[in-house]
């Protein structure tokens, strides 16, 4: 019976990777980065929010929910709501950013977001000059 | 002295690490030789066909990447095509280019892990730690692109939604580079291995002379001498001005399925290689479409077909006139392979063998069942 | 391309191009199967790639679709009829090509038609499934939905945006006119001084 000579020997180059630099990193003490542009949380810049409703109409989840802002951000908002989002039902399609037309609902690079109680994924996205 | 053989019935599945997803086959057995096998799905409805019906055509494009897990661009790139003929729409070159690229892209990716998947079933465990960190390579770029790792939905009716970011280009070209190194490598570990040809050699033959009329498709027919691909035979895109071979073998069992699928990695870099030389710098990304509510299809029908990475993959969709779509069906390529021709297969074969065969014909259970 | 429209003169049907490579072929049910033979063995059309269905629930019909492909997987011809929806019932073409075993499957599990001759006609993907086939149109997935799991509390505040603007407006304008009201009093009271 003829031995596959060459198909016994040369798996044996992966020995050769026992001495290369591992392509893993170290977290959470090195962090990924993370590219912009990433689908990731919302955030709403409320002095520009008209309370149009648009990305409740186009959400194909019905995860929005218009609910009263607690004060008067922007005085153009001429229905004085502010969306609020179900994270247990989004699927970050950023279609709601697409339709918005002040560009107020913009999408983030955070997405670490992990609790206990199944009713705390209604989130209110950050107001923008919050953040930066 | 006569020998009582008493058959006994067990499920591989749906709970089994060397299955390619959620599905079962129910075995009867005598020893470790297959008499009968019967095919059971149903653990991944998700009623896909069903949600589409309430949406507008806007909203359905999110929904149709999640249909399959492992490459989910040709998804999006049936339905924008088919609502694309349905209502008329003409994308730019640009467009095109850049759809053709993703597609591509989506092809490196998917067959990195059935080459994960293909040696995880017969024990080499270090296969599928290296494909996958190579896939993921590719995950990067993807990220770069479109904004998501796995579900992209990038590819929209009248184009793309996002413009390539700065230094694209560049970067996939170094990724090549590097695949073609590693492609090396892993003929060296994998394709040449004397326990892998000694597993598949001879196993899995699938009949040439009922191929073709039985619909199998992709790799199941290339690796018999066929040599059909949705590329060639119905070009779609910018295919018919790219220039690629589609590598066949002739003996049709799970060791030829691997190296045509070996071959069709290295035909896909060539490909992206003449896309990042063509890309055309100007023109438009996206044709301007009403909004979503305004957005009418008209009451007819249409039939359209993708190459993927397992095979040609179609949808039928039909419009009635108002914003919703009417129907949108979908036929992957699992569909007959994984009940027509697996339990044919699988017939006086071994139980060790089952989960070789199935990754080897490319079973995706979420296509089965949407 | 096979020049159709002249071969297929003496049977009653009607015949649509789509493009170079896509044609359809609307015929009646009596006529299906041997127009299916007919593509088979005189056009060259050898392979079903899939069945597909559609219902026309304002008709009364369902359009089941026959998708076939040539040998050399070049052009597509789509065979489309027209059943009765009360007690559908299709020819099983299994004995053809054995892939239509399993289509046949799905579609007597999802819209509920019949094919007498069928060997395996269990469920596909449904487990224990006591409703009506849930592609029809008149199977309301949200009610069956929200009949088994209701939709999670705590959002109650949800408000409609048109209503919120017109209240809006309704209260801004009655500000408005009370501080005209103030107004007119002071200037009143000041000219009353005066």
């Amino acid at each position: 019976m003829a031995i596959d000579i060459k198909g016994v020997l040369s798996p044996l180059s992966a020995l050769g990777t026992l001495f290369e630099h591992p392509k893993t990193i170290t977290y959470p003490e090195v962090k990924k980065e993370i590219p912009k542009g990433y689908r990731g949380f919302h955030i709403n810049d409320l002095e520009d929010c008209i309370g149009c409703a648009n990305c409740q109409e186009v959400c194909m989840n019905d995860a929005i929910d218009m609910i009263r802002a607690d004060k008067e951000y922007n005085p153009k908002n001429s229905s004085a709501c502010i969306p609020r989002i179900d994270y247990g039902r989004c699927c970050w399609c950023s279609l709601c950013t697409d339709v918005c037309p002040p560009s107020s609902l913009k999408l983030d690079s955070e997405c670490i977001h992990a609790q206990r109680d199944a009713d705390n994924f209604l989130y209110m996205p950050k107001n923008k000059k919050d953040i930066s | 002295m006569s020998e009582i053989q008493k058959a006994i019935k067990i499920f591989h599945g749906p709970q089994h690490p060397g299955i390619t997803g959620n599905m079962s086959v129910e075995l009867d057995l005598i020893g470790e030789t297959i008499q009968k096998a019967q095919t059971h799905v149903g653990y991944l409805h998700r009623g896909f066909e069903k949600l589409i019906e309430r949406r507008t055509v806007v909203q359905g494009f999110t929904i149709v990447c999640r249909i399959c897990v492992p490459e989910p661009d040709p998804n999006e790139e049936n339905y924008a095509r088919a609502v694309e003929t349905l209502a008329g729409l003409e994308i730019s070159e640009k467009a095109k280019y850049i759809r053709t690229m993703v597609l591509e892209m989506a092809r490196l990716a998917n067959l990195f892990m059935w080459m994960g998947g293909q040696a995880g079933s017969i024990g080499l465990g270090l296969i599928p730690q290296w494909s996958v960190c190579d896939r993921d390579y590719m995950l990067d770029l993807f990220e770069e692109l479109t904004g998501a790792r796995v579900y992209h939905m990038y590819a929209f009716p009248g184009g793309v939604r996002r413009e390539l970011p700065e230094g694209f280009l560049g970067r996939l070209s170094d990724l090549l580079d590097y695949y073609e190194k590693r492609i090396v490598v892993y003929n060296n570990t994998f394709f040449d291995n004397v326990v892998f040809k000694t597993r598949a050699i001879g196993v899995g033959i699938v009949n040439k002379d009922e191929a073709l009329k039985n619909a199998y498709v992709g790799q199941t027919l290339r690796a018999c001498g066929i040599k059909r691909d949705v590329r060639k035979d119905m070009p779609y895109l910018m295919y018919d001005k790219l220039d690629f071979d589609i590598p066949i073998q002739t003996e049709g069992d799970v060791y030829a399925r691997a190296l045509v699928r070996r071959d069709e990695m290295i035909q896909s870099i060539r490909i992206l290689r003449q896309i990042i030389e063509q890309m055309p710098s100007e023109g438009d990304i996206l044709q301007k479409i009403p909004k979503h509510r305004k957005f009418i299809l008209p009451a007819e029908d249409t039939y359209v077909q993708t190459e993927t990475a397992r095979g040609a993959m179609s949808y039928y969709m039909a419009g009635d006139g108002t914003e919703k779509i009417r129907r949108m069906q979908v036929r992957g390529p699992s569909l007959i392979h994984g009940f027509t021709l697996l339990e044919k297969l699988l017939v006086d074969s071994q139980l060790s063998d089952v989960a070789m065969t199935m990754n080897s014909l490319g079973i995706c259970p979420p296509e089965i069942e949407r | 391309m096979i020049d159709l429209a002249s071969k297929l003169e003496n049977i009653s049907l009607e015949l649509v191009e789509k493009n170079k490579r896509l044609y359809k072929v609307v015929v009646a049910i009596e006529n299906l199967e041997s127009l299916l033979l007919k593509f088979i063995n005189e056009f060259g059309y050898i392979t079903l790639d899939s069945m597909n269905y559609r219902d026309d629930i304002e008709d009364g019909v369902f359009t089941i679709t026959y998708c076939l492909q040539t040998e050399k997987r070049d052009h597509i011809v789509m065979v489309q009829t027209s059943i009765v929806r009360e007690n559908a019932t299709l020819p099983s073409i299994h004995t053809i090509w054995p892939q239509a075993e399993i289509m046949e499957r799905e579609m007597h599990e999802m819209l509920g038609v019949d094919f007498p001759g069928h060997p395996t006609l269990i469920d596909f993907a449904l487990e224990h499934w006591q409703e009506m086939p849930p592609m029809r149109r008149d199977f309301d997935t949200l009610e069956f939905v929200n009949s088994l799991d209701p939709f999670r509390g705590q959002r109650d505040d949800n408000l409609d945006v048109k209503v919120e603007m017109k209240r809006l407006r309704a209260e801004k304008k009655a500000l408005k006119l009370k501080a005209e009201q103030e107004e007119n009093s002071k200037s009143e009271e000041g000219q009353e001084h005066e």
